[in-house]
Formats: structure tokens, C-alpha cells, sequence
């Protein structure tokens, strides 16, 4: 996996990722954001352990360069995590959402979000 | 592991003492953090937008500049953990330590640290006022850096205040116009602290309105998990009338809060928790314990005043290092179980501070 990352900079590129993929996983970050930085390689980390083709995508997003997205979502700090299940938001292990960068929230997310993945490609 | 000396903290007081201390052979060991109290490897500069004010550079993102300085400690030999320190030791020497696991600020791990000298870099984190309402449109309104947040979609052409009086408090002020419809500054006093030509810059910008001896009282705003901040309650401190302005954003520039809370109990610090130095010098009460930058800094707090610090105190451990050896030693330090005092100068170029000049 070149770059196990989907870096949408439109809704419409956005809308892409979600049709072709049942889970998805976003980073909102921006380039100057020191603990965006910081999580950062985690969230790659995370993204190449637990991605699975066509059913759970990981995707970066600058709300600099997406700004329609970032306006959509109404994302007031950075970074801010937010999941995605046929394009729809949805809670992971209570949290619509997690704000600022919090690990170990984030690992747990994504280690529920993989074990979904896995048995949704198995076909269970 | 063992060190000969240890460096807390990555803003430009850890990597200022990082480079002179890899330079003199120390090999330092840097402990950069992993958002320690919320905030970046880099420290405070990571949430500075543009740095006009650091000699040799005519304007340059913060975190740039931290970057380039992590690569230049770096480059230089000095090795980084990018862990944060959770417990330590200043009992006896060697000194001790724990680190917490990368992202886990709760546990420690079990692996006792130990260094011969420690220079404290941790510097210190904006103040927030817990009013009522702050939690709940924290994020959604309320932040505490102005250069962060104010960029946002959510304030884009929209009131924002911002509260202080200082330096800060001005030049983010300043800053959000550039976005904001429009930027009210609340003054708890009836004059601004902040230098002369930083308060004119202020008072001359159309965007801008100050408000004097007013103070918060209550952040309001939507319902909701994502209600965003509506409006702002705010009291005259003298006439005690209160009032309700729209605004949709808060920003909090009311001072800092040194991170010494490691260091309770352990270190002599003031009543605001900074750590006392010996005036002059990066000395503490324990020798071999050195502090540099804004955690015992509260009158200048510039980034290149702490990078003066880093300086002076990687020169002071050179030298408190060398004091301790004792050159007759076959194997140097490393052949001796107890630390003896050995000759007062190994080598007669160390300069000797007595007296900083810029203080």
C-alpha cells in the first residue's frame, strides 16, 4: 500500500470514497496544527493495519483545502475524527466523534472499526 | 537508561540546550513529549501562526522554526524520545525518572531512567477561566489560541472576542480581524498592559473595539452536541452592570501556567508555580537540576530569550558535569560507584557567569 490514506479535497471527492467504501475513517486536520502533526503518523499507522479494500477507507482531510467539507461538518477544532458507515455518521464505542488528538480513543475506534471491516468482507 | 544529561521539554530552551550540550560531547537525550498537556512536540511555538520577532528570521511559521530546530539538535547529535516524562526523582544523584507510554498519560512505564544532570525545559500552557459554559462550547467557540482556531469556517465574518489585556492579548486580537466581522477586546482593568505601539496597532483598527474594566460572566449559545457559541454575557467590573453581546467565538489570552507539576513538592518555585532560579543563572535548589525557558520565566517568555536560557543552562551542566569527575580516575566517570567532587576546572576556557548582562 503506496499511501493507505485518501486525501479528498471536495465533497464530491468525499462522496467517491463513501460509495466505494462501507466504513469510513476521517482525520480533519490542518497544516499548521501541532498535534495534527503529531497524531498523524498514528493515524497511517492505523490506517495500514486495519484498512480493507472497499470496505473501510481511512481519509485525511485539510480543512484548508476542503473547505465545503470542513463547512459541511461543521469542524470547529483540530484535529477532529469522525466515522462513516455508507456515508452516513455514525458512533464508535460511544463517540460520535473524537476531538483533539486523542490516541488511545483513536486506536480503539479504528481496532472496532477493522474487526466490522473484517466481518463484513468474510461475509458474516 | 542512563545519561549524562537529560533535557525535559522541545520548545526553543530544550533544543538551544540540545544543540550546545551535543556540541560539547554531553550526548544529551532529549524528551520532546508526546502532547504533553495537550500540546505539540515544539511547545508553544507549534501554535504561533507567523514569527516576526526572532532575530535572523523576517517572519516564519512557529512550527517551522520548532522543526528546524528539532532537526538541527538532531543533526548535532543530541538523541530524541518522543515520550513524555511522568514521574521523577531529584532525591540523589543520579537522578530519576519515568516515562509514560506514547499516547497514555495515565500509566507509567517500568523502566527506571537515571541522569546525572537534568535540565528542565517544560515551559508553560495558556490559562483558560472555567466560566460557566466554557466545557460545553469548548471547541465550539472558546479556544485559547487565537492563531489555532481563527481560521476556522465557524468565524469566518462573525463577532469574536477576546479577553486579556497583555502583549497576547493584542496580537491576537489583531490577528482574528483579518476574519472576524468584528473583534471585541475585554479589559478586566481600565488600561491595557501591552507595549505602546502593539495598543495603538490596537486601538486604530477599525474591526476593533475595547472594552475596559469588563469582564466574562457566561459563554452562551445552541443546544446540542455541536451548538456552536452565540453570545457572550459580560459585567462592567466597576459599574456591575452586565450585558449580552453577540459573539461567536472566545479567545483567552490571560497568561500562562508553567508545567511544573512534576516537580511539586521537589523544586523551589514561586507562588505561581514557576521554578526559582538563582538570578543569572539556570540554577535551582538541587545542583544538577538546571531550568531554562518560560517555566522559570514569567517576565519575558520570548522564544529567543528561552533559547538564551537553553544556552546558559547546557553551559552550566558542562560544567557542573566536569566539577563532578574526578580526572584521576583510570575509567573517568564511569570507573567511580559515588560521585566525588574533583578539580574546579578541568578546562580553563569554561566561562564563568556571574551576572547576566540582560537581566
Amino acid at each position: 500500500m503506496a499511501d493507505p490514506l485518501h486525501h479528498p479535497t471536495s465533497l464530491s471527492a468525499l462522496e467517491k470514497i463513501f460509495s466505494n467504501n462501507t466504513y469510513v475513517a476521517i482525520d480533519f486536520s490542518a497544516a499548521w496544527c501541532g498535534p495534527c502533526k503529531t497524531i498523524s503518523p498514528i493515524f497511517v499507522q492505523l490506517a495500514k493495519k486495519h484498512g480493507v479494500e472497499s470496505t473501510l477507507a481511512f481519509a485525511k482531510i485539510d480543512v484548508d483545502e476542503a473547505k465545503d467539507v470542513a463547512q459541511k461538518y461543521q469542524i470547529s477544532a483540530m484535529p477532529t475524527f469522525m466515522f462513516f458507515k455508507e456515508g452516513k455518521q455514525v458512533a464508535v464505542n460511544g463517540n460520535t466523534m473524537i476531538r483533539g488528538a486523542d490516541v488511545k480513543s483513536l486506536t480503539a475506534a479504528s481496532e472496532k472499526l477493522g474487526g466490522l471491516a473484517q466481518k463484513k468482507k468474510a461475509g458474516v | 537508561m542512563h545519561s549524562k544529561l537529560v533535557i525535559i521539554g522541545s520548545g526553543p530552551a530544550g533544543h538551544t540546550a540540545a544543540i550546545y550540550a551535543a556540541r560539547a560531547d554531553l550526548k544529551p537525550v532529549l524528551y520532546e513529549g508526546f502532547l504533553a498537556l495537550g500540546i505539540a512536540a515544539g511547545g508553544q511555538l507549534t501554535t504561533t501562526d507567523e514569527v516576526e520577532n526572532f532575530p535572523g528570521f523576517t517572519s516564519i511559521r512557529g512550527s517551522e522554526l520548532m522543526d528546524n530546530m528539532r532537526a538541527q539538535s538532531e543533526a548535532c547529535g543530541a538523541e530524541i524520545v518522543s515520550q513524555t516524562v511522568g514521574k521523577v526523582d531529584l532525591a540523589q544523584r543520579p537522578f530519576k525518572f519515568w516515562l509514560h507510554p506514547m499516547g497514555d498519560e495515565e500509566t507509567l512505564e517500568e523502566e527506571t531512567h537515571t541522569a546525572d544532570s537534568i535540565i528542565i525545559a517544560t515551559g508553560a500552557k495558556a490559562r483558560r477561566l472555567y466560566l460557566p459554559g466554557e466545557d460545553k462550547f469548548w471547541g465550539n467557540g472558546v479556544s485559547a489560541c487565537a492563531v489555532c482556531d481563527g481560521s476556522l469556517p465557524i468565524f469566518r465574518e462573525k463577532p469574536l472576542v477576546v479577553i486579556g489585556g497583555g502583549d497576547s492579548a493584542v496580537e491576537e486580537a489583531v490577528y482574528l480581524t483579518k476574519k472576524a466581522a468584528k473583534v471585541t477586546v475585554l479589559v478586566r482593568r481600565d488600561q491595557l498592559r501591552a507595549g505602546k505601539s502593539n495598543a495603538r496597532r490596537l486601538a486604530n483598527n477599525p474591526k476593533v473595539e475595547i472594552l475596559y474594566n469588563t469582564s466574562p460572566v457566561e459563554i452562551k449559545g445552541d443546544e446540542g452536541p455541536r451548538g456552536l457559541m452565540k453570545s457572550l454575557l459580560i459585567k462592567n467590573v466597576k459599574t456591575g452592570k452586565e450585558e449580552e453581546i453577540p459573539a461567536n467565538g472566545l479567545f483567552y489570552a490571560v497568561g500562562h501556567e508553567p508545567a511544573t507539576h512534576l516537580f511539586k513538592d521537589k523544586l523551589k518555585m514561586d507562588e505561581d508555580g514557576y521554578l526559582i532560579t538563582t538570578p543569572g543563572t539556570t540554577e535551582t535548589n538541587i545542583p544538577g537540576v538546571f531550568a531554562a525557558g518560560d517555566v522559570q520565566d514569567k517576565k519575558y517568555r520570548q522564544a529567543v530569550t528561552s533559547a538564551g536560557s537553553g544556552c546558559m543552562a547546557a553551559l552550566e551542566a558542562e560544567k557542573f558535569l566536569a566539577e563532578q569527575e574526578d580526572v584521576d580516575v583510570p575509567n573517568g566517570i564511569e570507573g567511580e560507584t559515588d560521585v566525588r567532587k574533583g578539580k574546579p576546572e578541568t578546562n580553563g576556557d569554561v566561562p564563568e557567569y556571574r551576572q547576566n548582562p540582560l537581566l
